[in-house]
């Protein structure tokens, strides 16, 4: 196991390399200076100009990518090109919401989708199964900002008893911080949940057709073993990949969720990045998410490895 | 059970990893804060390097100005107790009033304001037209100092008290000696608040708290003079990229002011009994297209004027604004109902008239060649909303007309390019300026006409300085009206910029906000929190 995790870690450096040219070549090939965004509306060419070098925009693309790369390999990803404050802090203060709306939504996910899924593939047919293929298809075809708008007006505008939007940490108490996410978790959780569900449903129902489970059947084994035991464990690799791949959307992917419920999480972070061409911090945060995949994936991969032994023989 | 306790253990690792006190977005918790959506995110914090109006803003919470305008348009001193002018009229002697204070302790002395002056006056236009007119600024003493101009001018009384678009803060000489190509990370000042800096997170989440050591003026607070008390002991401002959002937010009592309220919400803010419009005319702005003097086919007149025949103020304003009441169209290039405001020479600038505009291309031999738009699809005011309109007047009168559809970021990038349009140049584009920056020809930089050290379009026509020079030497209010009106005439008949008419800017407040001042920037001095 170890040696698998080296292997996997040794793997990363190439990658987060290729990333890195990559993300840092495409930022200057497309469109858009940040000089010309600082300079604001009324600015003269000769005033963009002069920011442009301040900012070292006017050396070779060569140049800078040393002057970057350097740096980053000292743990400095530089301060940002608009605020001109330091990358790293930027990064770290929208790091809280992240996690929270990530750790959250996997775990209300996992605790409806896995139960509900392991329902519906066991009454195959019935109609508690049609009614949650039905609801899992309502669920992941009604776009986020629909169905947040839906619960903002029900439980925040009619009833009252959640806040509309904001984000506050868990030093500021835990009821607090649980009520300003229950409406984001909410929303996210309803493609999420039909998602994994869906998947869910599809893998126990492949392995409850295998043989040893008719082999566990005929030895008088009760359905509730049948599907914890046999069925759920056999079937856990495809759910965990979900999961992952979940997690790693969740991570960066939610920008919709948090412009919607004003959560100032990495997603909103690169999309404000992003239009204000504030290179440094794209930059940066390319490399996390990179870094974040590369690290959700060896975890998927070793978690493979311990529901299903068979993997690493 | 080794399993469960493994799980245990790894809910448990999830538990305590989550974000102890990683970010927050504070909204109204106590009653003397105000949180405020203001119209753009904060995100740098010097407001001498940018024209942004958020940094504008941020720079009247925390930094003062030597003079203001009143509500009358009347120049009056702010950090200043008096200025005397020496009989020749080229010499002004600056003397600070007692109690400036930095927020970190120190006494603002002269020295900070020649400093402060000379970093503003080399980006700002007006300011270097003033630098250009001063021949010595001398430190008197700590209290004193003096301008001596070339020539007889009150240019310095009318560039340090504009309130747009970069304003003569005044800022520790320590600061102000920092390039001006350099943005300043330091949020200094002396003025009626302070700034949190540890609680600032760009784009996110900006605090001021009430400077103590502030000693307003006597006066009443009249428009942007006047005292300056501050009646809350915070004010938060939030950005929220959703708009919606910002209007239940404000309905459900969760933020108390949204510096602009979104045009088509309006109706949801307006039957709300809890919820107060501020409609302000002084804030609002006028839309301007601006066409490339350089590129063909607007390198010729007849085409530029062609142009303006095409363009129906009327049908873009109520693209852009739809609701009659919040804009009007306006022939005047300083802006309707302002001092120096006239239609003279406005011509075909209101309605349209796509006949003309033919015959006119017809008479320069426009050979249909496409000009091209740039669509900044993502900002409504500057042209997102009415830039199609735009391009379908321009086809009736006559254009062939190529509509390029980018970001707000990608359109300031492109349109700092000269080159032609197969090299990635550009013909037209559209975005809209405050009323407060156009309202005479020094402050109007869309006014100025220097060529290729114009603003974007580089229109060129050497009377039109001329006069923008006289106009800063001269302080006759006749003479002032006579030189703005040839200024008008000229830029329409060369077509330097063709305004689109005017609308307010609607904001939105709680009830409970009272002694929210009409002014050309949204200020948060003298507003009172009565309650939720």
């Amino acid at each position: 196991m170890l040696s698998i995790i080296l292997k996997r870690l040794a793997a990363t450096i190439p990658v987060l390399l290729v990333v890195a040219i990559v993300i840092f070549s495409i930022l200057r090939l497309t469109p858009g200076d940040p000089a010309a965004i600082v300079a604001g509306d009324g600015a003269t060419v000769e005033q963009i100009e002069q920011i442009r070098r301040h900012m070292g925009l006017d050396q070779p693309i060569p140049v800078q990518f040393y002057r970057w790369i350097t740096a980053v390999l000292q743990g400095d990803f530089g301060t940002s090109l608009i605020s001109g404050l330091p990358v790293s802090d930027m990064v770290l203060d929208r790091m809280g919401p992240t996690i929270a709306i990530t750790l959250y939504t996997i775990l209300y996910t996992v605790l409806i989708s896995v139960p509900v899924g392991i329902l519906s593939a066991w009454r195959r047919g019935k109609p508690v199964d049609k009614a949650v293929t039905a609801a899992s298809v309502l669920g992941f075809s009604v776009p986020v900002f629909i169905t947040a708008y839906l619960l903002i007006f029900l439980f925040s505008m009619v009833l009252g008893w959640l806040p509309v939007q904001g984000y506050r940490p868990l030093s500021d108490g835990l009821w607090d911080h649980l009520r300003h996410l229950i409406l984001p978790i909410a929303s996210l959780g309803t493609i999420y949940i039909a998602l994994v569900t869906r998947f869910v449903r599809s893998s126990i129902i492949d392995t409850l057709g295998e043989d040893y489970i008719r082999t566990a059947r005929a030895k008088g084994l009760n359905e509730r073993g049948v599907l914890l035991h046999h069925a759920l464990t056999n079937a856990a690799v495809p759910i965990l990949t979900v999961i992952g791949i979940t997690i790693t959307m969740l991570i960066g992917g939610v920008v919709v969720t948090e412009s919607v419920f004003n959560i100032p999480g990495l997603g909103r972070l690169v999309v404000e990045a992003i239009l204000a061409k504030d290179f440094t911090i794209i930059q940066a945060l390319i490399v996390l998410f990179s870094v974040v995949d590369i690290f959700v994936n060896l975890a998927i991969d070793i978690l493979y490895r311990i529901v299903d032994p068979r993997i690493d023989s | 059970m080794k399993t469960k306790s493994r799980y245990t253990t790894l809910a448990a690792s999830l538990l305590v990893a989550l974000p102890l006190g990683l970010g927050s977005v504070a909204s109204a918790q106590a009653e003397t804060m105000i949180t405020a959506v203001m119209q753009a995110p904060l995100r740098s914090l010097d407001p001498v390097i940018t024209t942004a109006y958020v940094i504008r803003n941020y720079g009247y919470m925390i930094y003062d100005t030597l003079l203001s305008v009143d509500a009358d348009g009347n120049i009056q001193p702010q950090m200043l107790e008096k200025w005397e002018v020496s009989d020749d009229g080229k010499t002004y002697t600056f003397t600070l009033r007692d109690g400036l204070k930095w927020h970190d302790g120190g006494d603002v002395t002269s020295a900070d304001c020649i400093a402060s002056i000379d970093r503003w006056a080399t980006q700002d236009k007006m300011g270097q037209i003033m630098k250009e007119l001063t021949t010595a600024t001398d430190r008197i003493d700590d209290k004193t100092f003096s301008m001596t101009f070339s020539t007889a001018t009150n240019i310095a009384l009318r560039a340090l008290s504009k309130p747009s678009s970069l304003a003569a803060f005044i800022m520790p000489e320590r600061v102000a000696r920092t390039s001006p190509a350099e943005p300043i990370t330091e949020a200094i000042g002396s003025g009626p608040f302070k700034f949190v800096m540890e609680e600032f997170k760009p784009g996110v989440n900006a605090l001021f708290v009430k400077n103590d050591e502030y000693v307003p003026r006597s006066e009443p607070a009249s428009g942007m003079a006047g005292a300056r008390i501050v009646k809350v002991d915070k004010v938060r401002w939030v950005s929220m990229p959703d708009a919606m959002t910002g209007v239940n937010a404000i309905k459900n009592g969760e933020i108390d002011f949204i510096e602009q309220a979104p045009y088509d919400l309006l109706p949801l803010l307006e039957s709300d009994s809890n919820i107060q419009l501020i409609v302000s005319t002084l804030q609002g702005g006028q839309p301007v297209m601006r066409l490339n003097h350089l590129q063909p086919p607007f390198d010729n007149k007849l085409v530029r004027q062609a142009a303006l025949a095409a363009i129906d103020q009327g049908e873009i304003m109520q693209a852009n604004i739809g609701d009659a009441k919040y804009f009007r169209t306006c022939a005047a290039l300083f802006g309707c109902d302002t001092r120096y405001g006239t239609d003279a020479g406005a011509g075909d600038l209101v309605k349209a008239d796509a006949a003309k505009s033919k015959a006119l291309l017809k008479e320069a031999g426009y050979d249909g060649t496409p000009v091209v738009i740039m669509h900044p699809t993502d900002f409504a005011n500057a042209g997102g909303s009415f830039v199609p309109v735009i391009a379908q007047e321009l086809r009736q009168g006559g254009f062939t007309v190529r509509v390029d559809a980018m970001d707000w970021q990608t359109l300031v990038t492109r349109r700092a390019s000269q080159k032609p349009i197969a090299e990635g140049g550009w013909n037209i584009f559209t975005t809209y300026l405050s009323l407060a920056d156009i309202s005479d020809p020094l402050a109007n930089y869309a006014a100025a006409s220097n060529g290729t050290g114009a603003w974007f379009g580089w229109p060129e026509q050497a009377r039109v300085e001329e006069l923008r020079q006289n106009f800063a030497t001269t302080d006759d209010d006749a003479r002032l009206t006579a030189l703005a009106t040839e200024v008008q005439e000229l830029v329409m008949d060369n077509v330097g910029v063709v305004p689109l008419g005017e609308f307010a800017v609607v904001g939105a407040a709680r009830a409970s906000l009272k002694g929210i001042l009409d002014a050309p920037v949204p200020v948060f001095w003298n507003i009172e929190k009565t309650g939720k």
